[in-house]
């Protein structure tokens, strides 16, 4: 089986003071293409963290990471930049728009980091700009923009690159109910349409609901939802 | 352009604001303070350097032949310089000091004896206030401006001179009979009293004074324009017989033009002071600048920025403020400059220190001088500290994980 993302015995640890917090304890989660999964859990249970350690945005402290064929676990953060940048598209509650850039230029700059030339991210970033509905907003600064508009902006920028897999940490968690449910809409949607698998992290049972495979961190530990056993 | 160097530019310049971020025209208006200081004093110090180089060269002659400080004749040293088709005029000078008595106040000044019938060879005109150099005769005198304030002498006054081997008769009770000499020039050369002598008598009344026969003390050389004084001194010393020298005036003024170089280094040095002040607050509001915007390196990071793109997108902020900073502070500096003298004017009246200026920098108007040297030493010392006072916030930025970028409450 060809998997966009797989984790195996995914450990991660936390000290404070003296003690220390097992957060994450033999984590095994693996991500078909264009499939779409959640996870949920309770505030604290890990779930931004294993996000961040699938994205090799935080170090695990054991297991092995792959993106696609490529083992990713130990290689060093700087070298994997370009590589995250074309297989993982990012989307957050905060949206983390650059303040000093239109919507558009937004997008554009998520494509040049990834390495596109200047025309080919424009190109792009327009035709993702249409798909959320915002090709009318293109030149608006971040703070003209209402929240659930720059959660779209967010959601373009982190597809500009044509990744394999979006994750999304709780993308509506800023969001009012009726615009929550526009953007989960359009998430799931675009990823279809990009053809990326979605990795959602959410609070909410009924965005989980929407994906194909619902999974609960719990104690350290990944329960898929109406599965027997654990995914472990 | 690569996205880092284009979000730099935007940051600095975001879009909405026409006229750029407080955060860019704070730091530049600091670096344009710090250069346009660094640029007016460097120039002034090198006006204050070259006006005291002009007046050595125009008192002394670009060389000067001595015997060591013992007379000599004219003719040894004569000799290999008619030979040379680089010198404009050579003129025999002795020099003393003597005691000079007005309604018995005594001064002591020191004397120089010139050649009047080569007046034009001493190149001393401009310096004539009252009369003319060629004037003299034997039993004259011109007085700097100085002395004739001192003992309240003018045009047609006399003087009573008394010279050292006079004052040495006395030991032998001699009747001392002073050389009674009339004023017939006032010249001011507007420089420091003891490089300037206080009077000047004919060459023949000079040695007579110091019973010289026919010996001198110097032959002062001016050269044609363009002419090298190293190259004419190195020869001439493998001319002149034993006993004399060349010098050029470098040479001859050896540790005045130290303390000028010192001072103008040092002014440099004091002046970098300011601009490191200026970098300074650049790099606290580059670094204020990182820390708001933690979170947003922290989503470059994870979009795939690599470390050493963040480095030189704050570093070349730091780059643009200070290619801006620069430009502002030479054409300020080149303004204040231009119009320097209605300034000081303006400055030095309303402070009632005009006639203090005079006094004591001896300049009615302020000199400039500047060398493209100067202005690379500033302007390539502003750049590069603009560009490593990115370098700080450059390098925290790029050391962040984005996980804890992200993380952060800032």
């Amino acid at each position: 089986m060809h998997y966009v993302l797989s984790v195996d015995d995914i450990q991660k640890r936390f000290r404070s003071g003296p003690r220390e917090i097992q957060v994450l304890q033999g984590i095994h989660l693996y991500v078909r293409p264009g499939e779409s999964i959640s996870l949920r859990g309770a505030s604290g249970s890990g779930k931004t963290t294993l996000l961040n350690i699938m994205a090799r945005m935080e170090d695990a402290d054991g297991g092995t990471i792959h993106w696609g064929e490529r083992e990713v676990t130990a290689q060093r953060s700087s070298r994997l930049a370009r590589v995250r940048a074309r297989h993982l598209g990012m989307v957050f509650q905060s949206y983390y728009l650059v303040p000093e850039l239109n919507a558009l230029q937004n997008v554009v700059l998520a494509g040049r980091i990834g390495g596109m030339k200047r025309k080919e991210a424009l190109d792009r970033a327009r035709e993702l700009m249409g798909l959320v509905g915002l090709d009318e907003r293109e030149h608006h600064l971040p703070t003209q923009l209402s929240g659930g508009e720059r959660q779209r902006v967010a959601v373009a920028r982190a597809l500009v690159n044509r990744p394999d897999v979006l994750l999304a940490d709780e993308p509506t968690g800023n969001l009012d109910e009726t615009t929550g449910d526009l953007i989960m809409d359009l998430l799931l949607k675009v990823c279809q349409d990009q053809q990326a698998a979605l990795v959602l992290v959410t609070h909410s049972r009924v965005f989980a609901a929407r994906t194909e495979r619902q999974y609960e961190l719990h104690a350290g530990t990944l329960h898929e939802v109406g599965a027997e056993t654990s995914e472990d | 352009m690569p996205w880092f160097l284009y979000l730099a530019l935007k940051q600095l310049f975001p879009s909405g604001k026409r006229f750029g971020s407080f955060f860019f025209w704070a730091s530049t208006l600091g670096v344009a303070l710090g250069v346009a200081v660094l640029v007016v004093v460097q120039s002034v110090m090198g006006g204050f350097g070259q006006e005291h180089r002009d007046r050595m060269v125009k008192l002394t002659g670009e060389v000067v032949i001595d015997g060591n400080g013992r007379p000599f004749y004219p003719a040894a040293a004569m000799g290999p310089l008619s030979e040379r088709d680089d010198v404009q005029a050579a003129v025999p000078m002795a020099n003393g000091m003597v005691m000079v008595m007005y309604r018995n106040i005594p001064v002591f000044p020191q004397i120089v004896g010139v050649d009047p019938t080569q007046a034009d060879g001493y190149g001393w005109d401009s310096f004539m206030k009252q009369g003319q150099l060629s004037a003299l005769y034997d039993d004259s005198v011109a007085v700097s401006r100085t002395l004739a304030d001192q003992i309240g002498v003018g045009i047609g006054d006399y003087i009573e001179v008394y010279s050292p081997l006079m004052l040495e008769g006395l030991k032998q009770d001699e009747v001392i009979l002073p050389r009674e000499l009339e004023i017939v020039a006032i010249y001011d050369v507007d420089w420091y009293e003891n490089m300037v002598p206080g009077l000047i008598v004919t060459l023949r009344t000079m040695q007579d004074l110091y019973e010289l026969n026919d010996a001198v003390h110097s032959v002062q050389v001016r050269l044609k324009p363009g002419s090298s004084e190293i190259d004419a001194v190195q020869e001439l010393n493998r001319q002149l017989p034993l006993g004399l020298r060349a010098l050029t005036w470098k040479q001859r003024f050896a540790s005045q033009l130290w303390v000028l170089d010192f001072e103008k280094t040092m002014m440099l040095f004091i002046n970098l002071f300011i601009v490191a002040v200026a970098v300074f607050a650049i790099a606290i509001a580059q670094l204020l600048n990182v820390v708001r915007k933690t979170r947003e390196i922290g989503i470059l990071g994870a979009m795939g920025a690599r470390a050493r793109e963040l480095v030189i997108q704050y570093c070349f902020q730091g780059f643009c403020i200070g290619v801006i900073g620069t430009t502002v502070g030479v054409v300020s500096a080149v303004l204040i400059l231009t119009f320097r003298n209605p300034i000081i004017d303006v400055l030095t009246r309303a402070t009632g220190s005009y006639d203090t200026l005079v006094q004591f920098y001896f300049f009615y108007r302020l000199p400039v001088h500047y060398t493209v040297q100067d202005f690379v030493v500033i302007i390539s010392s502003a750049l590069l500290l603009s560009t490593l006072a990115g370098l700080i916030p450059a390098l925290r930025a790029a050391r962040m994980r984005p996980a804890e970028a992200l993380r952060t409450e800032a």
